[in-house]
């Protein structure tokens, strides 16, 4: 009688990427959906400010998948060239957070004292204003637009950024090996630069995924309001703002818009989160 | 606790102050005459220097400062351009509007949020742990104004529900209709808020959970109720209470984007008329209101924790 476990195959170690955490490998996925959308908005002949007699096609209309707006402009094009634009603002704001957020809390970390404790103040003065407060005043003294908005998110997310930075260096510093380069003569740029830097990374990545999925809701709500990209250049915000006019006619162009961010939006979160487990040695198995 | 409090309250002075010299401070950024950006390339001369004098332009902005910030102190915002009014007086008749807003969704946020969150750390890894999970998560990630959009389209567009889909121009002088007009605003915030706050609870009910303090209660023979009532939720509602000062600045946000979508004269619509008429002095009123609210309510979360924790030092 032939044994069943001679039959059986060995069993196989789970491939590295299965070994990520799901949140991970899901939010991955959905970022490569995004990048997808991207490559497909640059590729796709048809211009998304492009206005046709077609109004209001409902969705699965030749030519128009996703229905038309109120113009006659492709909603499926429109949401595809909305990816590219959230893409942008998300990368510009979550680098402005990210490199200010980094010295700042770097600086606050690493010197501590009086330099810490006034960083700490401005820091936590700067959390009482949230990116739309930031957008507004922006938008006060220049117009409003695309560049005042990413700013303001940028601005908005700094605190966040700087107070990760912080956290990660004070644990940093206490370690015997930046006492090692010290007593090696290195000098506190050096030390910051090639010995701190280097060990808070993890955290700050976490932080930038999550910080994108901020950028990208909150760019949306300030197109939406009028206090971001303007028009006839499409983002998902401004895209509701306008087809709201016309819901009660077709919702077709309020749901697709919506849909997107919340993909975008979903896509940095889960990627953040299972960026977290994954960093995490107390959770990696 | 005496000293806690007061270095707490002089942290929030700080920030407060450090607002208004931001407030103020970007004004001066203005490029150009700021008179000429509000009255246009048309105005004559008697009028830009009429209102020169009006935002005291023709005096230096420490002085312009100090005068500004000695009205503030005195609840004197100074005057509205666009309306010719007193901004103090427009700001509260908005607050009339947004904040009952913000307190029912609040409120509404709650008593959703904590029995969901406790029945979904006690059962997790159950349908309904998943199924309240799956619903918050798309409550996080779906913008708010979206799913009032949606709202609209749903109850009042395919369901026909007779909700008035703006405010009554008497404001409270209606009251029925008023209140109408909220319910979808409030259901719009409050979703959004109840996410956030579900996922919280459920974490923090499981967190304490797995203590040890909740076994020796069980071994000791209590009544589940009793651990869970008596034990378990009062040592978890500490994170709870902590964030619920983060959240209340994020509700107030929501709010003023979602007013937008429903109509309703607010806060957001006073914003949004102030950027577009370039009335400067009325941005400002609104932008440093809106950062009080904030400051006091992280001062209140600050002090109540304290109350609740024992363990948090007060040195």
């Amino acid at each position: 009688m032939p044994s069943q476990v001679a039959q059986s195959k060995p069993s196989r170690r789970p491939s590295r990427w299965a070994r990520l955490p799901l949140a991970l490998r899901v939010g991955a996925f959905l970022i490569v959906l995004i990048l997808l959308m991207v490559l497909a908005s640059t590729l796709n002949p048809t211009n998304p400010n492009a206005t046709t007699p077609n109004r209001l096609a409902p969705i699965f209309t030749e030519g128009h998948p996703l229905g038309t707006d109120i113009l006659g402009r492709d909603t499926l094009a429109r949401v595809l060239a909305g990816a590219q634009n959230a893409l942008y603002v998300g990368l510009v704001a979550v680098g402005i957070g990210l490199s200010v957020g980094l010295l700042l809390g770097v600086l606050a970390g690493y010197f501590g004292g009086w330099l810490d404790q006034i960083l700490s103040v401005l820091l936590e003065a700067l959390y009482a204003l949230p990116a739309l407060l930031i957008a507004l005043l922006l938008a006060a003294i220049f117009n409003p637009g695309v560049t005042t908005s990413m700013v303001a998110i940028g601005l908005a997310a700094v605190p966040a950024f700087a107070r990760v930075a912080r956290a990660g260096v004070l644990s940093v510093k206490a370690l015997p090996y930046i006492e090692a380069a010290r007593a090696l003569g290195m000098g506190n740029g050096r030390i910051m630069l090639r010995h701190v830097l280097p060990n808070i990374i993890g955290p700050l990545v976490v932080q930038a995924s999550l910080a994108f999925a901020v950028a990208i809701l909150a760019e949306a709500a300030l197109s939406y309001l009028g206090l971001g990209t303007q028009p006839p250049n499409p983002s998902w915000g401004r895209m509701l703002r306008e087809a709201q006019s016309y819901q009660e006619l077709t919702p077709y162009p309020v749901i697709f818009p919506g849909l997107a961010i919340g993909l975008a939006v979903l896509g940095f979160n889960l990627l953040g989160d299972g960026l977290r487990d994954y960093l995490d040695p107390r959770k990696r198995s | 606790m005496f000293a806690y409090t007061l270095r707490r309250l002089g942290f929030a002075l700080v920030t407060l102050w450090l607002a208004t010299l931001l407030v103020f401070g970007a004004l001066l950024l203005i490029p150009g005459n700021p008179a000429q950006a509000i009255l246009g390339i048309e105005a004559t001369p008697a009028d830009l220097e009429a209102l020169e004098a009006r935002l005291g332009l023709d005096k230096p902005p420490l002085e312009r400062y100090i005068s500004w910030l000695g009205g503030v102190l005195r609840g004197d915002l100074g005057q509205s351009i666009r309306y010719e009014r007193p901004i103090a007086e427009l700001i509260v008749a908005r607050l009339g509007i947004t904040l009952p807003i913000v307190v029912a969704s609040l409120l509404l946020a709650t008593i959703l949020a904590v029995p969901l969150g406790i029945l979904a750390a006690r059962k997790a890894g159950s349908p309904i742990d998943l199924g309240v999970s799956v619903a918050s998560l798309l409550g996080i990630v779906l913008p708010s104004f979206w799913v009032g959009l949606m709202f609209i389209y749903i109850f009042i567009v395919w369901l026909k529900l007779p909700l008035p889909t703006s405010f009554p121009i008497g404001g409270w002088e209606n009251p029925e209709r008023a209140l109408a007009a909220l319910v979808l605003p409030v259901l719009t915030v409050a979703l959004a808020s109840a996410s956030f706050l579900v996922r919280l609870v459920r974490g923090s009910v499981l967190e304490v959970l797995s203590q040890d303090f909740i076994r020796t209660a069980r071994a000791k023979g209590l009544a589940e109720r009793v651990v869970l009532y008596k034990h378990a939720l009062r040592n978890a509602a500490l994170p709870v209470v902590t964030v619920l000062g983060l959240e209340f600045a994020s509700l107030l946000i929501a709010t003023v984007v979602v007013e937008t979508v429903f109509g309703i004269p607010g806060l957001g619509s006073l914003s949004l008329t102030a950027i577009s008429a370039r009335d400067y002095p009325l941005v400002q009123g609104v932008v440093l209101v809106i950062a009080a609210f904030i400051v006091l309510m992280n001062l209140l979360v600050d002090l109540l924790y304290g109350l609740l924790d024992p363990r948090v030092s007060y040195a």
